[in-house]
C-alpha cells in the first residue's frame, strides 16, 4: 500500500512539474516495476507493452472516431443542427443558449470529442448570440457546457477508451450514453433558464419561427441523423461491432465533406494530420498508462482497496460516490484523460467485487471527465473557447460556467441514484462483440 | 493542463478555414527540419486515409458481399502503429504532450526556461529509453523471424521502425531543450490542446 501511494505521489510531483503526463507514468511505471520484479523483466516489459499497444485492431477504433469527429466539423453540420434547435425554441429568454445546448447534443452524435463540439459550435453560435445581445458570460460558457455532450452522447473517444481497458462492451456503453446524455442536455437548459432568472438581459429572446420554416430546418438535419443512423444505429442493431462502425462512420463523414466542398488537397491533408496528432499524443498517454497500470497491479493496492471496502461494508453506492467525488475533485486541476487512466486500474476491481454494472460505471466516469473539462482552473473546454475567443476575460468565463457545473454535479447524482437511467437502452438493444 | 499552442491552434481552425504549411509542423529548425516534418506528416495522413478506406471496403465487403479483404485485420494492426509512431516525432516536435501546468505560476519568470530545459531533457531521456527497448526488441523479432498469422507480416521491420520513430522524436525533443538553452525558444503561457 505504502509502496503504491509513494508511486502515485511520485507520478504526481512530476507531472505537476510539468513533465509530459505520459513520459511521468512511464517513468514511474519501469521504476516500479523494476522494483517489484526487477530490472531485466521491467525493460521487458516496457518493449512488449508498447508494441503491443502499438498494433493493436481493437484500439483503431480510436482514430477512426477522431478522424470522424474532425471532418463532420470542417463540413460544418452543426450549422444546419443550430438552425433546427433556434427555429423550436429561439424564441424564447435565453433560448439561444439552449439552441446551443441542443445543438451540441445533436453534434454529439456524430462527434465523440468534446473539444471539437465546442469549437465547431463557437463558429456556429456564438455570432448569432452576440448580434442578439447576449452576455458573453452566458454565450462562452454555453457553449463550452454544451461542448462536453460531445463525449457523452455516442461515440465517444473516452468511452472507447475506457471499453477497451476494461474489456467493457463500447457498444453497450455507446447506447447507456443516449438517456443520460438528453437529461444532461435538459439541466443544461435549466441551468440557462437559471442564469435568466438572475439576469434578465443576459439573454435575450429571438424572433419566434413559423412551423413552416421549423419543418424547413428540422430537414436540414438529415446529413446527421444519416449518419448516426449509419455508424451508431449499426452498432445499436448488433450490424457492426464498434470499430467496424468507426470505419462506416469516418468514411460517411469523409463524403459528406467531400460532397459540401469542404475539402481542398490542404484541407484532407490538415484533417488527417490533426487527427493522427491526436491519436499519437493519445496512446502515448495510453502507452504511459499501461506501463504503469502493469506496476499496480503487482502491488497490493488494488487488493487492499477491495479489502478495505469489504471490511467496513460499506454500501455499494457509496463507495461510487465517494469514488466520484474523488474524480471531480482531481478533474479540477487535472487532466481528464490521465486521471482516469491512472485510476481505472485501482478502482475498477473494487467496482467488479462489489457487483456493480460496469458500463454503469463507465458512464460516470465519462460524466466526472465531462465536469472536469468544464471545472477551472484547468478544463480543456474552457481553454477551446479561451483560444477562440480571446476577448472573452478568463474569469468572466470562470464564472459563467458555475451554474453548469452545479447542473453536471446535480445529474452526477441523479446518474448514482438511479443506474436505470443508464442501463435501460442497453438492456434492450442486441448489441454485438465481446465484453461485459 | 495543455497540449501545445499548435494543437489548440489546428483545433481550433475546424471551419473549412484555409491552412497554410505551419512552422509548427517543422521537426526542428531548417531546411531539413521542414521537409522530415512535411514527409512524416504526409505519411501519417496517407496511413490514416488507407486505414478508412480498408475499413469501410472491409465491412460493406464482408456486410454485402460476404467478401471481406483478405488479411484487413493484421494489415489494420500494422497500419495503427505506423500512424502513432510516424507522428510521434511531430507531436513531440511542437511540445504537443499533455502537460500540467497549473503550478506554473508559482514559478519565478526567470526560471521558466531552466524548468523547461529540465523537462525536455527528461523527455528526451524517456523517448530515447523507449526507442533503445524497441530497438532490442526489433533485433530478438528479426532473429527469431516472428510473422502474423494470416499474412504472416514479418515484426521485425515494423518495430525497427517504432523504434526509429521513437528516436527520431528524441532528437526532436533534444532539439527543443537546445532552442530553450540558446534562447532561439521562448516559453509559452497556457493555451488549448486538443483530445478527448
Amino acid at each position: 500500500m505504502t509502496e503504491t501511494l509513494l508511486a502515485f505521489a511520485g507520478l504526481l510531483g512530476l507531472a505537476f512539474a510539468r513533465i509530459p503526463v505520459a513520459f511521468s507514468m512511464l517513468i514511474v511505471g519501469i521504476a516500479g516495476f523494476a522494483w517489484k520484479r526487477g530490472i531485466p523483466a521491467s525493460l521487458d516489459q516496457l518493449a512488449q507493452t508498447t508494441f503491443a499497444a502499438g498494433i493493436n485492431y481493437e484500439l483503431s477504433v480510436v482514430p477512426l472516431f477522431i478522424l470522424m469527429g474532425n471532418l463532420v466539423a470542417r463540413a460544418g453540420m452543426s450549422q444546419e443542427l443550430f438552425r433546427a434547435a433556434y427555429a423550436f425554441i429561439g424564441h424564447w429568454r435565453g433560448g439561444l443558449a439552449m439552441s446551443t445546448v441542443v445543438a451540441c447534443a445533436g453534434f454529439g452524435a456524430i462527434c465523440g470529442s468534446s473539444i471539437a463540439t465546442a469549437a465547431t459550435m463557437t463558429r456556429v453560435a456564438y455570432p448569432p448570440m452576440r448580434q442578439l445581445g447576449y452576455s458573453d458570460k452566458l454565450a462562452a460558457s454555453a457553449i463550452a457546457a454544451g461542448g462536453t455532450l460531445g463525449i457523452l452522447i455516442p461515440p465517444s473517444t473516452i468511452m472507447v477508451i475506457y471499453g477497451i481497458m476494461t474489456e467493457t462492451n463500447i457498444g453497450r456503453l455507446f447506447a447507456a450514453g443516449v438517456l443520460p446524455g438528453i437529461l444532461a442536455a435538459f439541466l443544461l437548459c435549466l441551468a440557462v433558464r437559471y442564469v435568466i432568472w438572475r439576469e434578465p438581459q443576459a439573454g435575450p429572446a429571438g424572433a419566434r419561427s413559423s412551423w413552416a420554416a421549423r419543418w424547413r430546418a428540422l430537414r436540414g438535419v438529415w446529413g446527421v441523423v444519416a449518419l448516426f443512423a449509419l455508424s451508431i444505429g449499426g452498432i445499436y442493431a448488433g450490424i457492426f461491432t464498434a470499430t467496424e462502425g468507426a470505419g462506416i462512420g469516418a468514411f460517411g463523414a469523409f463524403v459528406f465533406a467531400l460532397a459540401r466542398r469542404s475539402l481542398s488537397w490542404g484541407v484532407l491533408r490538415e484533417v488527417l494530420l490533426e487527427s493522427a496528432r491526436t491519436t499519437s499524443m493519445l496512446f502515448m498517454i495510453l502507452i504511459g498508462a499501461l506501463v504503469f497500470a502493469n506496476f499496480i497491479n503487482f502491488t497490493t493496492m488494488p487488493r487492499d482497496l477491495q479489502h478495505f471496502v469489504e471490511r467496513f461494508a460499506v454500501h455499494p453506492t457509496m463507495v461510487v460516490a465517494a469514488m466520484c467525488a474523488i474524480y471531480v475533485i482531481l478533474g479540477t486541476a487535472m487532466e481528464e484523460l490521465s486521471m482516469i487512466l491512472l485510476t481505472v486500474p485501482v478502482f475498477f476491481p473494487v467496482i467488479v467485487s462489489l457487483g456493480l454494472d460496469p458500463v454503469w460505471f463507465g458512464i460516470l466516469i465519462v460524466v466526472v471527465v465531462e465536469i472536469g473539462l468544464i471545472s477551472p482552473p484547468v478544463g480543456m473546454n474552457l481553454f477551446v473557447i479561451n483560444a477562440l475567443l480571446p476577448h472573452v476575460p478568463t474569469p468572466t468565463l470562470f464564472r459563467g460556467v458555475t451554474p453548469f457545473v452545479v447542473a453536471d454535479v446535480v445529474r452526477l447524482a441523479i446518474l448514482i441514484a438511479f443506474p436505470i437511467i443508464s442501463l435501460w437502452l442497453p438492456s434492450v438493444l442486441r448489441i454485438a462483440g465481446k465484453g461485459y | 493542463m495543455t497540449a501545445s499552442s499548435g494543437e489548440g491552434r489546428t483545433g481550433a481552425s475546424g471551419g473549412g478555414l484555409p491552412t497554410s504549411v505551419s512552422p509548427l509542423d517543422d521537426l526542428f529548425p531548417g531546411r531539413l527540419g521542414a521537409w522530415a516534418g512535411w514527409v512524416l506528416g504526409t505519411v501519417a495522413a496517407t496511413v490514416l486515409f488507407t486505414m478508412m478506406v480498408l475499413t469501410f471496403v472491409d465491412v460493406t465487403g464482408r456486410k454485402l458481399f460476404t467478401h471481406p479483404v483478405y488479411g484487413a485485420y493484421e494489415i489494420t494492426e500494422f497500419l495503427m502503429g505506423a500512424l502513432i509512431f510516424s507522428a510521434l516525432p511531430l507531436v513531440t516536435a511542437r511540445e504537443g504532450h499533455v502537460t500540467i501546468d497549473v503550478l506554473d505560476h508559482l514559478l519565478p519568470a526567470g526560471l521558466a526556461r531552466w524548468q523547461q530545459v529540465v523537462v525536455n531533457t527528461i523527455s528526451t531521456g524517456a523517448l530515447a529509453f523507449v526507442a533503445w527497448r524497441l530497438w532490442e526488441l526489433s533485433t530478438s523479432h528479426m532473429r527469431t523471424h516472428e510473422v502474423t498469422m494470416t499474412l504472416r507480416i514479418p515484426h521485425g521491420p515494423f518495430s525497427r521502425l517504432f523504434a526509429v520513430m521513437a528516436a527520431l522524436a528524441a532528437v526532436a525533443c533534444l532539439v527543443i531543450v537546445w532552442g530553450y538553452l540558446s534562447g532561439a525558444r521562448r516559453v509559452r503561457s497556457a493555451s488549448a490542446g486538443s483530445h478527448s
